[in-house]
């Protein structure tokens, strides 16, 4: 018996030695250890073993069986540990390969720029009011005193439906109409399509415009050369400066052009300034206090300032984009450079 | 507006150089848009003086020319002009030289003989005989023989000015003249304004000349002027430079005498022939409807009674501030002429300007205002020309105006222009500043205010604001120093609700792959004919800059469905775009009111099927927690008619939109051969009912379950309605159900077809049974067929 059963364990190292694969192993699992298996049956004959031999025996018995299922176990995993890297490598493949691409929109680069210049203001404290495309001449030019014999309300400067209904030629009408419902403090910015009647590299007659308003007790000039400089840092760089030259808008009094140092050049000169160093890219001034009465505001108590950044303009000297029309041709091919 | 420098110094002695005068100018509010060297148009030609002739020595045709240009030296020059003799003065392009044309000389050998020049001609030069007297003209220009030799040739054309092109805000009309830029450059540069008042009182009384100004309103000041003896010649040189330096034609001496005011006072002038005047009588009148008149440039233009003419006791001799009539223009016979200073309302002179299609210099001016302080100074600027150059006799003088016009003043503080601009200032520079731009200053006594008086052609200055704009710009911008408020209000800055959803339904585009779009809000009305759609009412612009940007658009999908094309035919053939905007609706045209904006959604995409473009729209409206309705819809008729859905909102049953495939013979027609897809939603509705996450639901411990059935049901039977059916029941486990599959074809009926139904159920409480589960799958299944006759599979 002990001798069979020592015969037994070196049968069992001979079989696993050079086994091949898991199902050849399972089969000599099956062998001895399966219900009719050959230690399985040495168990069985137990019963018939003289009694006082039992004990030894049957301990004879145990441990063969652990020393064949940890022989096996080890082989198995050896195995199946050798199985799954054949697998794997099997399944190779080129990891620089991209089989299916995932793309992700791009906002139009006005919206892009526009949210941008928002964002800085509503960081300011100022909130963004929208308003009608469409607009009564009213709240376009008669309450910003532009008075009916202007120059700018000739049909060559603005689109015309009706004698007093027009395509809003900048948004300034939401300020107009944001003055007349609320009392100040009132510190807003008036994003929104504007429409003239010019079209060409630097002109469109569609064109975005954000517009800003804030009136309060003495607001002054100098606030607004405040504000647009923390602006201008943010948009472009830290470095930006501003500069203010007198200009004529009728709704503000005084009326400024703004310049800021090129963004390209940093104040050299180059060609997107066309070697001033300085790009002109807002208009601004104190709120004329013609236009706050008209709007039902006390300029005696209440004054203002107001700015105008044309988005399509910013647009153009934040990427270099040569031509204006670019931006309204819509081709994926400009679009997703953006996203 | 063009201001040669030399001319300017007539008001005002400059001291400074062009480009440091151009950067004060810029700074004090007057953009320069150019600085032009006249005298770099035409370099290195003189004049010269011939001083031997020989014959070429190997042509006939051609003579050679020893001249002097005095301290340039002395040249040989090969000329073929035969008809020059020696001591003739000449202008010659020396090696070097460049013409009015642009053409460059240079030295050379004419047929073995070295030229070190050529000889000018009026082309080259760029002029005409009349620029000198006494000069003649074969093929060389013969100048007279007292002209001074090794002159630069731009120094005797007058052509060694330098030009300023000065662009004025449209508030400073005063400052469209030499004399208007002339005071600015006192006030930026210390100077003071030379005197350009008449020291005798001109005001001599009419004898003959009657004006009768019937149209105060749009004639607010008539100045007529008599000159007799008149001498029609030719001006002098200086006038006639000039005049050329600003781009008007000289014609004869009171033609360019007019002109010539106009330049340097801003004061359109007119001359009549005062022969042609009946009974002198000059009537400002509307004209009468049938009345017309033949125009100076020969023109006949009919008027109507919205145009003011000027006439006399029975014709329009003129359209007010626009152009004279031929009937009583300056001939070379007039002998008598009766001028005019006019001051004429700027909107009415527009109006006929436009009406007519005609403009002058005279009605461009007149359109830019005028005040009325000017018709003075005009007129006098003309008489004294014409009296100074011998021209004719100044007789009379009627003047419209009754009364003086008396001066505005304003009264501030000087707290109240430190509040304006943020500064402090010192009274001695609000009083240098308002004294340099002649605003005549004033403190009042025992206050802290100042009085002004406000110069009488300044009539943009109306108020306080005014007076702190003129000291900032004078004493510049760069003194205000930016610190931060002194006082404001704390605020907090957003967006509205509305705008962050917005926002919100981009990112989400944007994550689906979609980019955004922006076109014109105006587009051709033919897109009605590309949309196969009736329903072409829309707003349309009265001016539109062409047909392509005429009518105010009602739909996204024209302008969508072009830029899809045009990236389709770019090479994309894998394409999603997005465009957020607004549509106008008319309520009645024309318009009475104010239309309807609506902001909607466009989504469109190419190269994907039905159902993959379907899941963004079912994906938006799910983010933006908006139960929706689906129906099959066959309304537009450039929509596929079997694969169009319209979308309604379930609790009201609102139309909110609509998705499907664009018919292919749309696609045809913008050269697609793809399936494209295409969605506009009503924006404006979706935000009022869009609902933001609100409260958390607890999720449930216990273990769900999931069943699937498959439903026999007849083909014309809806998905949704199946799963309206379901719903219906309200089972309290049932937690989510969905179609997954729709099959027909291989085993299943004619007619018919299989829907696949995902069921999910699941208790907070407990974990069902399989018979609670049961009972519930068997209503559906009763529920389907009671309904839909659905037989289970």
């Amino acid at each position: 018996m002990i001798n069979n059963i020592a015969e037994i364990k070196d049968d069992i190292l001979m079989s696993i030695k050079d086994i091949e694969s898991v199902e050849q192993l399972q089969t000599i699992r099956v062998k001895y250890l399966g219900r009719s298996g050959i230690l399985t049956n040495l168990l069985k004959d137990l019963k018939n073993v003289n009694p006082q031999d039992r004990p030894l025996y049957g301990k004879l018995l145990n441990d063969t069986q652990r020393f064949i299922e940890q022989n096996i176990d080890t082989v198995m995993e050896k195995l199946l540990s050798r199985d799954k890297l054949l697998r794997e490598k099997s399944e190779s493949i080129d990891v620089s390969f991209s089989k299916i691409t995932a793309k992700r929109g791009a906002l139009h680069p006005l919206t892009k720029v526009k949210n941008e210049i928002i964002n800085i203001f509503i960081g300011l404290g100022f909130s963004v009011e929208e308003g009608p495309e469409i607009e009564y001449t009213k709240y376009n030019f008669e309450l910003l005193n532009i008075a009916a014999d202007h120059p700018a309300r000739a049909f060559a400067d603005s689109f015309y439906i009706t004698n007093d209904i027009m395509l809003r030629t900048q948004t300034s009408g939401i300020q107009a109409r944001v003055m007349e419902k609320q009392t100040p403090p009132i510190k807003i910015v008036c994003p929104g399509k504007v429409y003239r009647p010019d079209a060409d590299a630097t002109h469109s007659p569609m064109f975005q415009q954000i517009e800003g308003l804030y009136v309060d007790k003495s607001v002054s000039l100098a606030d607004l050369k405040y504000t647009l400089e923390l602006f201008a840092k943010e948009f472009f760089d830290k470095d930006t400066k501003v500069r203010f030259r007198p200009s004529y808008f009728p709704f503000t009094e005084p009326s400024v052009e703004v310049d800021l140092s090129c963004a390209m050049c940093h104040g050299k000169g180059c060609f997107l300034c066309k070697n001033t160093g300085w790009l002109e890219l807002l208009g601004a001034g104190v709120v004329n206090p013609i236009v706050l009465e008209n709007c039902g505001i006390d300029s005696t108590v209440y004054s203002g300032y107001a700015f105008g950044i044309g988005i399509e303009r910013a647009t153009m000297v934040k990427y270099g984009i040569p031509d204006m029309r670019l931006l309204f041709e819509n081709d994926i091919r400009m679009l997703e450079q953006f996203k | 507006m063009l201001v040669p420098i030399s001319w300017l110094e007539d008001y005002v002695k400059i001291t400074i150089t062009p480009e440091e005068l151009s950067e004060k100018l810029v700074a004090c509010g007057f953009e320069i848009e150019e600085i032009i060297d006249l005298s770099k148009k035409i370099q290195n030609v003189y004049t010269a003086k011939i001083l031997e002739i020989k014959e070429h020595p190997e042509s006939k045709k051609l003579n050679l020319c020893k001249i002097d240009v005095a301290q340039n030296g002395v040249f040989n020059i090969v000329t073929n002009d035969l008809s020059l003799k020696v001591d003739d003065i000449v202008p010659v392009a020396l090696d070097g030289a460049v013409l009015f044309d642009g053409k460059k000389v240079k030295k050379c050998a004419i047929k073995n003989v070295d030229s070190y020049g050529m000889f000018c001609g009026v082309s080259e030069l760029g002029c005409d005989l009349s620029d000198f007297k006494g000069a003649s003209y074969d093929s060389v220009l013969k100048l007279p023989l007292d002209t001074p030799i090794g002159c630069d040739i731009n120094k005797l054309l007058g052509r060694d000015d330098i030009v300023l092109d000065v662009s004025v805000t449209a508030n400073r009309a005063d400052a469209n003249s030499i004399i208007g830029i002339a005071r600015e450059v006192a006030a930026i540069t210390n100077q003071k304004i030379k005197n350009i008042l008449p020291n005798n009182d001109i005001k001599i009384k009419s004898q003959t000349l009657t004006i009768q100004n019937q149209a105060s309103d749009l004639c607010r000041r008539y100045i007529g002027a008599v000159i007799d003896k008149v001498k029609i010649t030719e001006s002098p040189l200086l006038i006639k430079n000039r005049l050329k330096s600003v781009g008007i034609r000289p014609v004869n001496n009171i033609v360019d005498i007019t002109n010539y005011v106009l330049i340097a006072t801003g004061q359109p002038m007119h001359a009549f022939d005062a022969d042609k005047v009946s009974n002198r009588t000059i009537v400002v009148r509307q004209a009468r409807e049938g009345e017309s008149i033949v125009a100076l440039d020969g023109n006949k233009y009919d008027l109507d009674k919205n145009m003011l003419a000027i006439c006399d006791v029975n014709n329009p001799l003129a359209i007010a501030g626009v152009m004279g009539g031929v009937e009583s223009s300056i001939t070379n016979n007039t002998t008598a002429i009766i001028l005019e200073s006019a001051n004429f309302a700027r909107d009415n002179i527009r109006h006929t300007s436009r009406k007519l299609g005609l403009q002058s210099d005279s009605s461009i001016r007149f359109e830019k205002g005028i005040d009325l302080y000017s018709q003075e100074i005009g007129m006098w600027l003309a008489i004294q020309l014409i009296e100074k150059h011998k021209w004719g006799n100044f007789k009379e003088f009627v003047d419209s105006l009754a009364e003086e016009i008396s001066p505005k003043t304003i009264t501030f503080t000087k707290d109240n222009i430190e509040k304006i601009l943020g500064i402090s200032l010192k009274d001695s520079q609000v009083l240098s500043v308002l004294n340099s731009l002649e605003f005549s200053v004033n403190k009042v006594k025992n206050s802290d205010s100042f009085k002004v008086i406000v110069p009488r052609w300044r009539e943009d200055i109306v108020g306080v604001n005014d007076i702190a704009e003129e000291i900032i710009r004078i004493i510049g911008f760069d003194s205000i120093e930016t610190v931060c408020y002194k006082e404001m209000s704390l605020l907090r800055g957003s967006k509205s609700k509305k705008q962050l959803t917005v926002d919100k339904i981009k990112e989400i585009l944007l994550g689906w792959g979609a980019s955004e779009i922006i076109t014109y809000s105006f587009i051709n009305p033919n897109f009605s004919s590309l949309l196969k759609t009736f329903d072409n009412k829309c707003i349309e612009l009265l001016n539109p800059l062409s047909e392509d940007f005429s009518v105010m658009r009602n739909n996204l999908a024209f302008s969508m469905l072009k830029t899809i094309s045009s990236n389709y035919n770019h090479g994309n053939k894998r394409i999603r775009l997005f465009e957020i905007a607004n549509v106008y609706i008319p309520e009645v045209l024309p318009l009475q009111t104010l239309p309807k904006e609506e902001l909607v959604l466009c989504i469109s995409a190419i190269g994907e099927d039905f159902y993959e473009f379907k899941a963004v729209v079912d994906m938006l409206f799910d983010v933006l927690r908006i139960d929706i309705n689906v129906e099959k819809a066959n309304n537009l008729p450039y929509m596929h008619p079997y694969r169009l859905a319209k979308i309604n909102e379930s609790i009201t049953g609102g139309f909110i939109g609509y998705f499907g495939e664009v018919n292919s013979s749309v696609a045809e027609e913008l050269n697609i051969n793809s399936k494209m897809f295409i969605a506009e939603l009503n924006l404006s509705k979706i935000l009022e009912i869009a609902s933001d996450f609100t409260t958390f639901k607890i999720i449930s411990k216990y273990q769900s379950s999931e069943r699937d059935i498959a439903v026999l049901v007849n083909e014309n039977v809806i998905a949704a309605d199946l799963l309206n059916t379901i719903k219906e029941l309200n089972q309290k486990n049932l937690v989510d159900y969905k179609i997954f599959d729709i099959y027909s074809g291989a085993q299943v009926r004619e007619g018919y077809k299989s829907v696949a139904i995902n069921l999910k159920y699941q208790n907070m409480d407990k974990t069902l049974t399989e018979d609670e589960i049961n009972t519930d799958v068997v209503d559906i299944l009763e529920a389907l067929k009671i309904k839909y006759d659905a037989i289970l599979r």
